[in-house]
């Protein structure tokens, strides 16, 4: 059918994480794709469904070391949804402060990632340069570089002193400076422009009828933001722009995550100035009903809807997590066909895939209920 | 590196010498994830970077197992990975150093008693180092390398 296939993955040096994609080519032109995932599923929530709320928050900071604090923070507001308690408004400025610090090592390590798949490694070492005034800004507050665990139920677990504020402000300043450096950088080098310009286009359309999220939606001109939409956390109280663009190609996606760093600069920024001294805790009796609960949040991929159902148990009795790589993982057809064999590590990382988020399995089957065996899953490609 | 200087002259005393130095002085690595959250994956990318700097070891980050002498692994080891992390393992020449990276590599960590997880790593493969963390600091890392490099060295006698 088709000239040749070329597997790439699991273990490319494209990808930093495993993952398997078999490539149809004609000639040096991409036909057709396959995708396999699995490689990081681990049956994380099954886990979650033997394991206590109180601990599982850690758990669920551990589904994805860059997006930590979005996963605990959408989890544990299901929690405080189910329990029917109002947290402190200090705790909600300090979630939002981690929150939006992560969101800039995110893209800021995204933006380095770009860099090194185009073979532009200057921009990777400047990216990874700047991330460590973040880095050191999340240590100082949460006490950890990656992971931060800084969500507890009804509340958050460290208090931001006055002295801190300071110097996260400090960082911060610096921090704007040098990504106003990057966003001249990428906007005038040619070498980003003829990689990026025109590869792995997405149309409006397609983005809704394919149901994407997160700066991938917002850079084909869909200005899809939960923040805006949920207005969880103080969200509502804050003032920021959602950053759009038209082309709908990597170049725009590399626009749209420059200039929401900018945005979390602003918010980070705002939220400082909010803190006033006060409770950072509100503990709740841990007396669980039969109850569902939805929480979303924007994480900085897209939107992560956590499902959680509760019983007279203090364990959860389902949890089910849809992350925003799963919904955008639907595009890739779109994406990579049509491009060049040399494109695809660029479009595909424009997409900013995260798999250890993603890997879940679903079982899809009509007619009758029947059991499925571990192996019979290893065994799908 | 070295293992291309032995292919072009052949076995010797010279070789011997130049190999040691050799894998003192320019170990490449070979990265692998096998199913961790990446938080250790990203903090190797920091110690990359200019602030820490694991370069200045000679250490380089190669994209081919077949081209590395330090095997370094994060995650715990799940079911679908584990027969490619046994094939990756034997692609690497010899002498080689496995470093297992993180709390997930070293026991499994919080992912304990999911069902799909069957390390850690060292019932699998044979580990050298062990880095702990959850995930371990950049400075950790540069510290497990070194340890690491010491270990090449006294496989290379």
């Amino acid at each position: 059918m088709h000239d040749m296939m070329i597997p790439f993955g699991p273990a490319h040096p494209a990808l930093p994480e495993p993952v398997h994609l078999k490539l149809f080519l004609e000639g040096e032109e991409v036909k057709d794709v396959d995708f396999s995932v699995g490689y990081n599923h681990k049956g994380i929530e099954r886990t979650l469904e033997e394991m206590d709320f109180s601990k599982s928050i850690f758990m669920t900071g551990r589904i994805c070391g860059i997006c930590s604090s979005a996963h605990s923070t959408c989890f544990t507001q299901g929690i405080e949804k189910l329990l029917d308690v109002e947290i402190p408004q200090k705790a909600k400025i300090i979630r939002t402060i981690v929150f939006e610090l992560e969101r800039l090592t995110s893209h800021l390590l995204w933006l380095g990632m770009l860099g090194h798949e185009i073979g532009f490694d200057t921009l990777f070492m400047l990216c990874f340069r700047e991330r460590e005034y973040v880095l050191d800004s999340l240590e100082l507050i949460t006490g950890k570089r990656i992971v931060h665990d800084i969500n507890i139920i009804g509340g958050v677990r460290r208090d931001i002193p006055p002295e801190m504020i300071k110097k996260v402000n400090k960082n911060l300043g610096i921090l704007k400076d040098k990504v106003d450096y990057l966003q001249t950088l990428i906007k005038k080098d040619p070498l980003i422009k003829k990689r990026t310009v025109g590869i792995g286009n997405i149309d409006k359309d397609d983005v809704e009828k394919l149901c994407l999220v997160g700066p991938v939606a917002r850079a084909s001109g869909v200005p899809y933001d939960i923040r805006r939409t949920d207005k969880y956390l103080i969200y509502d109280d804050l003032n920021f722009k959602i950053v759009t663009q038209k082309d709908g190609d990597s170049f725009a996606r590399a626009i749209v995550r420059v200039q929401e760093m900018f945005e979390s600069i602003r918010l980070t920024r705002q939220a400082l100035t909010l803190i006033k001294p006060g409770l950072i805790r509100n503990k709740p009796a841990m007396t669980f009903t039969e109850k569902e609960a939805i929480s979303r949040v924007e994480a900085p991929r897209g939107e992560l809807i956590y499902y959680i159902r509760s019983n007279t148990t203090n364990k959860p009795a389902r949890v089910k997590i849809r992350t925003p790589t799963y919904a955008n993982l639907m595009c890739l057809n779109k994406v990579l066909v049509g491009n060049n064999l040399a494109d695809v590590p660029v479009s595909l990382a424009s997409l900013d895939p995260c798999l250890c988020c993603t890997d879940r399995v679903t079982v899809v089957r009509e007619g009758k209920e029947e059991i499925i065996k571990l192996e019979d899953l290893h065994g799908h490609h | 590196m070295f293992h291309a200087i032995v292919d072009c002259v052949g076995d010797g005393l010279i070789v011997d010498k130049i190999k040691k130095y050799c894998l003192k002085k320019s170990p490449w690595i070979f990265h692998f994830c096998t199913g961790g959250c990446n938080g250790c994956d990203i903090e190797i990318l920091a110690a990359m970077s200019p602030k820490y700097d694991f370069e200045r070891f000679g250490c380089l980050v190669k994209g081919s197992p077949r081209h590395a002498d330090i095997f370094l692994i994060t995650g715990p080891v799940n079911k679908k990975i584990k027969s490619r992390l046994v094939n990756l393992y034997n692609q690497i020449p010899e002498p080689k150093v496995v470093i297992a990276m993180g709390s997930c590599a070293l026991s499994t960590g919080i992912f304990q008693k999911a069902y799909n997880v069957c390390g850690p790593l060292d019932k699998i493969i044979p580990v050298d180092v062990y880095i702990p963390g959850c995930p371990p600091k950049p400075e950790a890392i540069i510290d497990g390398i070194v340890k690491g490099i010491e270990v090449l060295a006294k496989k290379v006698k």
